[in-house]
């Protein structure tokens, strides 16, 4: 069985994310680095708010440490709404803030001329990849991750808003999954176990 | 079709540790374990489940934080949490206990700061304002404290003063067809369709049947539905009103 490791900014509704991986594998909560013990085969950096805030918790916390090792090792990283957008190299949310700088690419404002913003509920998701079936997810967000290579954008919602993200052993979620009924717990399954 | 899906909200009224509905939030019934009811919801299809504790404000809180508790631990839906809410703390407690958003009525009307406090802490997104409206005279006014007191502001004018601030969604009840399952309030709707929204807007108060839903969606711009008699009293299941609406080409997420 995959043992899954939850990064906790403590800003974030930490309970949902680890509630939803506890019914699918094993799982524990990181809450500091001294507390990051390296049997952990699945690390996943939830997320919500501000992305300035986020970064500097990161830090404080030395959990960009934890990512990059991750990264290194080309273990498995799953990063959440704004866990995912952390992964960037910039937000239009903070100009000034340097992102983990994983994928190359930046976090936009999402243009309300394009749609209705903030995205508050449930769209569907269209993959690209023949494997996973167009299903609807949870999202509540009012910025949107755009790396500059497209072929990592593997399901998008209108083709407008990058959805999903997979750059080898980083997967990135712009929805949530853990509030995303069986589509998401499915969805999640699939990431932990494979 | 609208890209964006109507939401099917069920809203459950709390008080102690009992599930309760009234009628115009009057005479309220027990009708069971709130948990139960939450799980039911989630299995029938529910987008989000709304939680508000009537007596929170008035008594100690921790009977709310162990219903959220439980229902957050097998409800993998969003899970929205209000009633009494007058402080950081406050929601900190709920954030721990696994709610996704906060709803805030009250203490908004009271003092609008704590919207913009709300805001900074947690963002927007985490931020659902509500509305209690009831018809006094010719005017639609904001009621707190589960309506029992008037703010004496109207209902439009609430809107806009909201409408400054970054609220991440707005829930507007109808006291009035509240617990009537008579139909969804056209007036209150006329008063909110000529206001600007800069985020999503959900309406409670009067569903009963498959039709009134669509009454609504012929003529309003809507973001969710939220119910509690006609689900709680088994009028319909959500499985039903998804399968109806479906039928109807209502874009809803079809679980």
């Amino acid at each position: 069985m995959k043992k899954v490791g939850i990064l906790n900014l403590g800003i974030n509704n930490i309970k949902s994310i680890t509630n939803a991986c506890k019914s699918i594998s094993e799982t524990v909560v990181i809450n500091s680095y001294n507390e990051f013990n390296r049997d952990i085969d699945v690390l996943i950096l939830p997320g919500n708010g501000h992305f300035s805030l986020g970064m500097k918790l990161i830090k404080d916390l030395k959990f960009d440490v934890i990512i990059k090792e991750f990264c290194e090792k080309k273990k498995k990283i799953v990063g959440i709404c704004l866990g995912l957008q952390l992964l960037m190299f910039r937000s239009d949310e903070a100009n000034n803030i340097k992102g983990l700088a994983l994928i190359d690419g930046e976090v936009k404002q999402i243009d309300r001329k394009k749609i209705k913003v903030p995205l508050l509920g449930w769209y569907t998701v269209n993959f690209k990849s023949k494997d996973l079936k167009d299903k609807e997810f949870f999202f509540n967000n009012s910025y949107m991750v755009c790396p500059v290579n497209k072929d990592l954008i593997k399901g998008n919602i209108g083709n407008y808003v990058p959805a999903y993200i997979v750059q080898e052993n980083i997967h990135g979620f712009q929805f949530h999954p853990e509030k995303s009924s069986h589509n998401g717990l499915e969805l999640l399954k699939n990431i932990i176990n494979n | 079709m609208k890209i964006e899906k109507i939401r099917i909200i069920p809203k459950l009224e709390i008080k102690n540790e009992f599930l309760i509905k009234g009628v115009r939030f009057e005479g309220l019934r027990k009708i069971g374990n709130p948990v139960d009811f939450a799980n039911k919801y989630f299995k029938d299809g529910a987008d989000q489940i709304n939680i508000i504790d009537i007596v929170a404000s008035l008594y100690n809180r921790d009977n709310l934080y162990e219903i959220v508790n439980k229902i957050t631990e097998q409800v993998f839906i969003p899970v929205c949490v209000g009633g009494g809410i007058k402080s950081i703390e406050h929601i900190k407690a709920l954030l721990e206990c696994g709610a996704d958003r906060v709803i805030v009525n009250s203490e908004a009307l009271r003092n609008i700061k704590f919207i913009d406090q709300i805001v900074q802490t947690f963002g927007s997104q985490f931020l659902t304002v509500s509305i209690e409206a009831k018809k006094i005279g010719n005017d639609y006014y904001c009621m707190m404290d589960h309506g029992r007191e008037n703010s004496n502001k109207t209902l439009s004018d609430w809107i806009k003063q909201l409408n400054k601030y970054n609220v991440g969604e707005i829930i507007i009840n109808s006291i009035d067809n509240d617990g009537i399952e008579n139909g969804f309030d056209f007036e209150l709707l006329n008063i909110v369709s000529n206001e600007e929204f800069n985020c999503p807007k959900v309406i409670n108060g009067g569903a009963g049947n498959f039709n009134h839903f669509i009454n609504v969606l012929e003529k309003y711009d809507i973001d969710g539905f939220s119910i509690a008699t006609a689900l709680h009293f088994n009028k319909f299941s959500i499985k039903e009103l998804k399968e109806f609406l479906i039928s109807k080409k209502v874009n809803i997420n079809p679980l």
